[in-house]
């Protein structure tokens, strides 16, 4: 190579670095654009969604800046876009979002645990079709029919689904069904097939950790008459020591670990899902529960499984999760004999009302001597509130260490129910059926001579006068010094 | 030792060739190192744009009527006010530059006024009377439609 | 004017005009670009654990042109490790450590690790996870080399574990040590190049050619301008497609899933998760020995094996082995 052509191509290059330092150049003066955040990262697409929703919703973009997606760059369109043959996908101000971000969208970073979500009992919340509830919901509460948004009933989408979940119908338009949307149930069912809803406990769109941790998340759907978990936590002593530490708690922390990060009180998210030294998270709620406290008889959380001849994590080896959890505070004996006390107050209601008043309105529905219609008959309701309301209530109560609502919610309601309410309105149902003779008369008798040979067992013959003379003695006696202590 | 070859260098006349390469060469080769020279000063210098500042949704136009103002706080605490003077829009910070208090719009008279030396500032935020040593600290304020926007202090992480 | 020319314009034999004889001049050219870059960049790090991260990041996304200069220092390091690689390939290949420059080749090879060595320091102080875990897994490896490993595990700890000081060491190692070690063996192997003459090849073709050698200036000054203004461009292009990234912040308490060092690291890395752990640490020294002292062991092979040249063929598949394992090792 001549010297003269030595000199052109160093003249070439040089020029064409200069162009490379031109676009060096540009590349830093887009960075100092006024108002850019220091350290957010706005992917090119989310750039324009973040300048329009700014002035439209500004509290979703504040709470949007606030959180760890914005932190490592995962912005609008990382969420919200989808493709075109997508169901839900719908065309904004040029490009294809989809409202509904769905526990699918999630798990392109967070596998693992949609992973574990999608196996839980909570994904399948939104399966309530065909359950007494349901009925509750859209016939026996509201109406499918004049008075439905869409052919839905309101009692449903504002009541049962907002926890639940709907299934998110999406109409000819591309827009979500207002009767299905909005709506973060636990158990939704997304137009893309998935099942749940993260924003459920993680609301959106600060989607922080700390929210989730707190008992208020579990309790927006875990209080009421009929499982008053929120309500029973406070009233624990866990709930008490939460209150009173939650300074202490590190809610934020990452890892968040019983007895490591935190010690002052266990929440909900501590027993059922967060991590120990030992245990990782799980977003699987069931994977430390032994007791299905659900049905009007209690029954191992298995059961159902292995009846369908299915293969699961056995109901003790999911209570030694849970407690290899409790043993972060309490010592073994301490466990050992709480667990003594919850089964046999589960054993209590199951064989001293669950089971009977089951086996009794069993009796009476295959005799007809109750219509086949549920709920319009006044008994009905007194069962429901029995084992649905009084006694989940006295079950949950007895499960986590709150005795007022396993007696005075609990126990004490379910006895008031069965011996003032239940018994006395089975007995007028059958006697009126058997005034009216034929086959249900027959029925009838038979539903009598079952719930004679229940009261007549030893934990009930107490209400037929028949307790024993010693006993009775007993009990006078303690009655007795009972009042000149304390009574007028 | 062989003989060196290459350009005579005993002699003094260059062709207008060479020259016009030279040149070429010469000035691509400044002309990048000078630029690149440029940026590496530039990154030793204090960032000319001062702080990072967010853009905050103050509210409607019709929030601030002429000669009113309103209260607001930027993020990192501190109170400010945002005047309607008639033909503008101006922001400033309400900590009196004298000892700190918080100063207050008087509407009548079109003036902040500090309770605890009798300070007075104008609508501008200038001193008018009193103890103060310097304006009030103003901000940026913008309005787009119907829409007023602030630029306050951006908070890192 | 004309006394510098002559005492600088020293001949420079033909075969040079063959370019990658360049591949010398290239790592210089890029050491050069390190010292400058590596200079500003002191203005703005802070070499402490809680401020490392954040002056990095600050750097990158608030200083002027920060990005820029930090994306240039590290795509450089990059390349000087290839093009020393690139260049002691070369030379071993042609054989050009044969009597009488065995020493050159020496300080070359302690020249290499000390290029590895900026490399790993300089990556450490960056004190995002891959950094503080790449320190840890770089100091266990050195802590179990036989006889001294704890001593120089410690000393490059500065304590029994990874702490405040191992960031500060690690910082002197990288900005004063390191380069003041580098320029003075560059310095002294350039020396010995001019002291012993470069070594003089003959090609096909080229016999015939008139004069064995030709100028240094200006011919081969221009073509290492060539050179060296070609790396500015390559260096920019690169800082704009692939400016420099930041991993997550450092997590003593967090290990992430896959660990890796930098990639020229691979095939030691690889090496060591094939072998126990003696084998693996002994015998990459046992390597490190056979390199550093290869022109001797050549020699022998000559005089037992004339005319075999079995060093072609023992470059040949060490080589290979290296890229084998680099790869691997990138690829699981």
């Amino acid at each position: 190579m001549s010297l003269n052509t030595k000199k052109i191509v160093i003249a070439v290059i040089g020029l064409f670095f200069l162009g490379a330092l031109l676009i060096v150049g540009g590349i830093e003066s887009n960075k100092r654009v006024l108002g850019k955040k220091a350290y957010i990262k706005v992917s090119a697409t989310s750039e324009d969604c973040v300048s329009c929703h700014t002035f439209t919703s500004p509290s979703l973009i504040e709470q949007w800046r606030d959180s760890k997606h914005a932190l490592k760059g995962v912005g609008c369109m990382e969420c919200h876009a989808t493709d075109p043959g997508d169901k839900d996908a719908w065309e904004h101000e040029g490009a294809l979002v989809t409202v509904v971000v769905s526990p699918k969208d999630c798990s392109k970073c967070h596998a693992n645990e949609n992973d574990q979500f999608q196996a839980s009992h909570h994904a399948d919340a939104g399966k309530i079709i065909g359950s007494l509830d349901n009925v509750l919901a859209e016939v026996v509460e509201g109406n499918m029919g004049r008075l439905s948004l869409n052919g839905q009933s309101p009692a449903a989408i504002s009541g049962c689904w907002q926890c639940h979940g709907s299934v998110v119908k999406i109409m000819a338009d591309g827009r979500p069904d207002p009767a299905t949307w909005p709506n973060t149930g636990i158990g939704r069912i997304n137009p893309d097939g998935s099942k749940g809803s993260c924003s459920a406990c993680h609301s959106r769109h600060r989607f922080s950790v700390v929210v989730s941790r707190q008992p208020d998340s579990c309790g927006k759907c875990h209080m009421g008459p009929d499982h008053p978990q929120k309500e029973i936590y406070e009233e624990s002593k866990h709930g008490i020591a939460f209150k009173a530490f939650k300074q202490d708690m590190n809610l934020d922390a990452q890892p968040w670990r019983a007895g490591i990060e935190y010690s002052a009180a266990p929440t909900c998210a501590t027993c059922h899902m967060s991590a120990t030294e030992e245990l990782p998270v799980t977003h699987d709620v069931g994977m430390r529960i032994s007791w299905n406290l659900r049905p009007p008889v209690s029954e191992k959380i298995d059961a159902k499984a292995i009846k369908a001849g299915e293969r699961v994590v056995s109901w003790e080896e999911r209570r030694e999760n849970m407690q290899a959890v409790c043993m972060k505070c309490h010592a073994e004996n301490y466990v050992d004999g709480f667990y003594l006390q919850f089964d046999s107050a589960i054993n209590l209601y199951d064989e001293k009302y669950g089971k009977p008043t089951t086996s009794i309105i069993k009796m009476m529905k295959a005799g007809k001597v109750l219509t086949a219609t549920n709920f319009d008959e006044e008994l009905e309701w007194t069962y429901f509130y029995l084992w649905h309301h009084e006694g989940r209530r006295a079950r949950h109560g007895a499960s986590m260490m709150a005795p007022d609502y396993t007696q005075w919610h609990g126990f004490f309601e379910v006895a008031e129910r069965f011996y003032m309410h239940f018994v006395p309105q089975v007995r007028t149902a059958c006697e009126d059926k058997i005034h009216r003779g034929g086959e249900v008369a027959t029925a009838a008798k038979l539903v009598l001579a079952e719930l004679d040979s229940i009261l007549n067992r030893e934990e009930h013959r107490w209400f037929l006068g028949k307790m024993p003379k010693d006993e009775k003695n007993r009990r006078k006696l303690a009655a007795e010094e009972f009042e000149k202590r304390y009574a007028q | 030792m062989d003989k060196i070859t290459g350009p005579d260098i005993s002699n003094p006349a260059i062709s207008r060739r060479v020259f016009f390469i030279n040149s070429l060469m010469g000035a691509s080769l400044f002309s990048g190192m000078a630029l690149m020279a440029s940026y590496f000063f530039r990154f030793l210098l204090p960032a000319s744009n001062v702080k990072p500042t967010r853009k905050l949704y103050v509210g409607n136009v019709s929030q601030i009527p002429p000669g009113k103002s309103i209260n607001f706080t930027d993020l990192k605490g501190q109170r400010l006010n945002i005047v309607n003077t008639g033909d503008e829009f101006i922001a400033l910070s309400t900590k009196c530059t004298h000892l700190g208090c918080q100063v207050f719009w008087k509407e009548r008279e079109r003036l902040f006024f500090c309770p605890c030396h009798d300070g007075f500032f104008d609508e501008r935020g200038n001193v008018v009377k009193g103890p103060p040593p310097a304006p009030l600290t103003t901000y940026k304020v913008e309005a787009v439609g119907q829409s007023i926007y602030i630029y306050v202090d951006e908070v890192t992480v | 004017m004309e006394e510098m020319k002559a005492l600088t314009n020293e001949p420079v034999p033909n075969h040079l005009k063959h370019w990658w004889f360049a591949l010398g001049g290239t790592p210089a050219i890029l050491f050069f670009i390190q010292i400058v870059t590596g200079i500003f960049l002191l203005f703005h790090y802070v070499p402490t654990p809680e401020q490392a991260y954040g002056s990095v990041a600050k750097i990158s996304d608030e200083v002027p042109f920060g990005w820029y200069v930090r994306s240039l220092h590290k795509w450089a390091s990059e390349l000087m490790i290839v093009t020393v690689m690139l260049h002691m390939s070369r030379v071993y290949f042609t054989g050009a450590y044969r009597k009488p420059r065995e020493l050159n080749w020496m300080l070359g090879v302690i020249i290499l690790f000390v290029t590895l060595g900026l490399g790993f320091t300089g990556y450490s102080l960056i004190y995002d996870q891959l950094s503080y875990w790449a320190a840890v897994v770089g100091t266990e490896i050195a802590e179990s080399t036989p006889v001294v490993g704890p001593l120089a595990a410690d000393f490059i700890r500065g304590g029994p574990e990874i702490s405040g000081n191992t960031l500060t060491r690690l910082y002197v190692f990288h900005v004063v040590i390191f380069p003041a070690l580098l320029a003075g063996l560059v310095a002294l192997h350039i020396l010995i190049v001019r002291l012993n003459g470069v070594t003089e090849f003959e090609f096909e073709g080229e016999r015939r050619a008139k004069h064995r050698t030709f100028p240094l200036f200006p011919d081969h000054i221009l073509t290492e301008t060539i050179l060296a203004i070609l790396i500015l461009y390559v260096l920019t292009m690169m800082t704009i497609i692939f400016p420099a990234g930041l991993g997550d912040r450092a997590d003593p308490l967090m290990t992430p899933e896959h660990i890796k060092p930098e990639w020229y690291f691979f095939a030691s890395f690889r090496w060591l998760k094939l072998t126990n752990v003696y084998l693996g640490v002994v015998g990459q020294i046992f390597f490190v020995g056979v390199i550093i002292a290869w022109p001797f062991i050549d020699k022998i092979f000559e005089n037992k094996f004339p005319g075999v040249e079995l060093s072609v063929w023992v470059g040949f598949f060490g080589f290979s082995f290296y890229l084998i394992l680099t790869v691997w090792e990138a690829l699981v």
